[in-house]
């Protein structure tokens, strides 16, 4: 077994605007140093007296330990499997890639490089709402989920219809690959799995080639229980909403911090079901409420990521097996039973939409 | 760090029967006239939230002087009881055997219900949270052997201490896991949860309190206080014409960043500041109708005399949301 030698060296591939926030975890972490920057825009480092390069193999060449890949999702495949067969460890920005495909090639690369540990951007499981929560259904005192109820949407905003996300050479997809996912994996991270997927599919008011709106429903049918997803571009508003229901209480995380604070102040609600004389359920306990004021979200995920490395720890959130799992609902909710996909009268041609892709 | 809202009803008459109240806060004047005249007994001092030596006395209550800081805003006593005196005085004098015998006993059902639930559930929540592994128990000053046979029955830990508490003559109420110590501090970085519930205003000494609280929990061990805290609105509002600022009881009623500010130069992190007080309108509202002349700002008449009992509701949960009321609830783990 590899000694491991501390401080990590670290480059970052991408140096967008996540890979900026990346760039600040890496420097408050004790045990990782930044040995360099690639992106193609060298304006982008901003005069950083951080090496810059301009082709990633070059970065690769100098041997980090661990790199950060905050590109386009096109290139993220490529790039974590150049890493993980040069035994670079690899925490990729989700989604994993553009589709199954690109997510299931990365982990015939893990496979086959079992030193590299590999994990994806599913911050939103670290967020102190969502861990609370997390905490409070293990915990098994509301008894066991019977259905979760998520909704994430986003106003589009200034330059949506130009957003390098709804390029879907470039994304991959839309809103659900880019936002839902996120939900989906918060789905996953509290009930597991799903086998069954009804979906609707749709683009009713940007006209940008890929969706802006997914209703979806999930179950697993051995267990019934069920989820359902509303990922929206034309929310007008921003919005994070994840009700949980079990069989003896309720908790609904309504908002959730993000950089600029728009998805409102990131809340818990939690009540128990309360029941008269003869057993019957009362409307409307009485709910309590946690606000949260920090998103550490950024920080922790990595704090777990580099403890994995440096313990040789196996990675438990946000993994390769997550990411594959993940983009398979993804796949799903693209695409009926028969791998065709699931459009609304009101969408765009199939093969503008996901013709080149799925 | 997170803060917690309880959106539930409460009145202050559920915990404080006003007759019962009010005589108690009579036998407690008596009683501090007895044992507190000898003013040259009483000792001088700083600030207890911030340490800052300029205070002045503001206003008096029941002989007592109160100051307000000017620097972070705390009320407190000066010059007060030495921590001997207090103890002597919680024990023995009238007012605290009322206290014990009649005013806890008689609303023992309804603080159960209504408070030491809460505590629980929060003590629960916490421990599956941060310390799963929690074990051991220390509540400091303890007043209520019922709330530690509650806890006790939650079968999470298996042992509990009780540091300098103040259930004379109750030991038998207490679960028989109990041990007890007088001493100031006989643990050594061994406690999982140390808490300490309505004491930091009682102390002679919160600072000397938060020194304990961390030489004796381990590292990621929990430290969690409940208090009044003047930056509430019942305090901001009503200042000496507070019910609830009486002496020896309350002799530090801190600000809520000297609070966290002790806290944290004692060597914790904050996880959590919340005030789930939920009586500060229902108090400010029932003072201001008693005493009609009492110095308030004529916003606050104003939405007493012309909003209904919902858009009080509504305040009190904003007051929560954003930690205004005047009860104060604070965890930390020992880093």
């Amino acid at each position: 077994m590899n000694k491991i030698k501390l401080p990590l060296k670290v480059g970052i591939i991408g140096y967008g605007k996540v890979g900026r926030i990346r760039h600040k975890c890496v420097e408050n972490h004790p045990h990782l140093e930044l040995i360099g920057i690639c992106d193609s825009d060298p304006k982008a480092l901003h005069n950083s007296k951080i090496k810059h390069y301009g082709d990633y193999k070059q970065l690769l060449d100098k041997n980090p330990d661990i790199v950060f890949v905050c590109t386009y999702n096109l290139y993220i495949p490529e790039i974590s499997i150049e890493a993980i067969s040069r035994g670079i460890h690899v925490f990729s920005e989700k989604p994993p890639g553009r589709n199954l495909e690109d997510v299931k090639a990365i982990k015939r690369a893990a496979i086959n490089n079992p030193f590299a540990k590999v994990k994806f951007g599913f911050n939103h499981r670290y967020h102190e709402g969502v861990a609370e929560a997390k905490t409070i259904v293990d915990s098994g005192r509301l008894g066991k989920i019977m259905w979760m109820r998520g909704v994430y949407g986003k106003a589009g905003g200034q330059g949506y219809d130009c957003n390098w996300r709804n390029n879907i050479e470039l994304s991959g997809g839309g809103i659900l690959i880019d936002q839902g996912i996120h939900m989906l994996d918060l789905f996953r991270f509290f009930c597991g799995e799903y086998d069954e997927v009804k979906s609707f599919v749709g683009n009713s008011y940007w006209k940008v080639g890929v969706e802006d709106n997914v209703f979806a429903l999930l179950r697993n049918s051995k267990t019934a229980q069920t989820a359902m997803i509303h990922s929206s571009a034309t929310q007008w508003r921003h919005k994070f909403l994840l009700e949980i229901y079990m069989e003896k209480g309720y908790l609904e995380i309504d908002g959730i911090l993000s950089s600029t604070r728009t998805y409102g102040r990131e809340t818990l609600k939690t009540a128990r079901c309360v029941l008269d004389d003869n057993k019957y359920p009362l409307p409307n306990p009485q709910e309590n409420m946690t606000y949260y004021d920090n998103d550490n979200s950024w920080r922790d995920e990595i704090n777990e990521f580099v403890d994995c490395i440096v313990a040789n720890k196996p990675i438990n959130n946000g993994g390769i097996d997550d990411a594959v799992k993940t983009m398979e609902l993804v796949q799903r909710i693209y695409c009926d039973d028969n791998g065709k996909p699931n459009l609304g009268a009101d969408s765009l041609s199939r093969r503008a939409l996901y013709g080149r892709v799925l | 760090m997170k803060s917690v809202v309880f959106l539930d009803d409460l009145k202050e008459s559920d915990i404080r029967p006003e007759k019962m109240y009010d005589e108690y806060k009579e036998l407690l004047r008596q009683d501090t006239l007895k044992y507190f005249s000898d003013h040259s007994l009483l000792v001088k001092v700083a600030c207890p939230g911030c340490l800052n030596k300029n205070s002045k006395g503001v206003f008096k209550k029941d002989g007592f002087n109160y100051c307000i800081c000017d620097k972070c805003g705390s009320f407190f006593v000066s010059p007060r009881p030495s921590d001997e005196a207090l103890r002597d005085f919680y024990k023995n004098s009238r007012a605290g055997i009322f206290l014990r015998k009649k005013f806890l006993t008689n609303t023992l059902e309804s603080r159960s219900k209504n408070i030491f639930s809460y505590r629980i559930q929060w003590i629960t929540g916490l421990v599956e949270e941060y310390a799963p592994s929690a074990k051991v128990f220390l509540d400091y000053g303890t007043r209520y052997p019922t709330f530690m046979k509650e806890l006790d029955n939650t079968g999470i830990f298996s042992s509990f201490f009780s540091v300098k508490p103040e259930y004379f003559g109750q030991e038998d109420l207490l679960p028989k896991n109990v041990k007890t110590a007088e001493a100031k501090c006989i643990f050594k970085e061994d406690i999982d949860v140390f808490a300490a519930f309505e004491i930091v205003e009682r102390v002679f000494s919160p600072r000397e309190l938060f020194r304990q609280a961390s030489a004796a929990c381990r590292k990621g061990g929990l430290f969690i206080i409940t208090s009044a805290t003047s930056s509430g609105f019942e305090y901001q509002v009503l200042k000496e014409h507070s019910p609830n600022i009486i002496a020896p009881d309350r002799l530090n009623i801190l600000a809520l960043e000297a609070l966290t500010n002790q806290i944290e130069k004692s060597g914790f992190e904050i996880i959590e500041v919340s005030t789930p007080g939920r009586l500060d309108v229902e108090i400010v509202k029932r003072v201001y109708e008693k005493n009609p002349g009492i110095p308030l700002d004529s916003f606050w008449k104003y939405i007493f005399n012309n909003r209904d009992a919902n858009a009080l509701h509504s305040f009190q949960e904003y007051l929560q949301q954003f930690r205004l009321s005047s009860h104060v609830r604070i965890a930390a783990i020992k880093k």
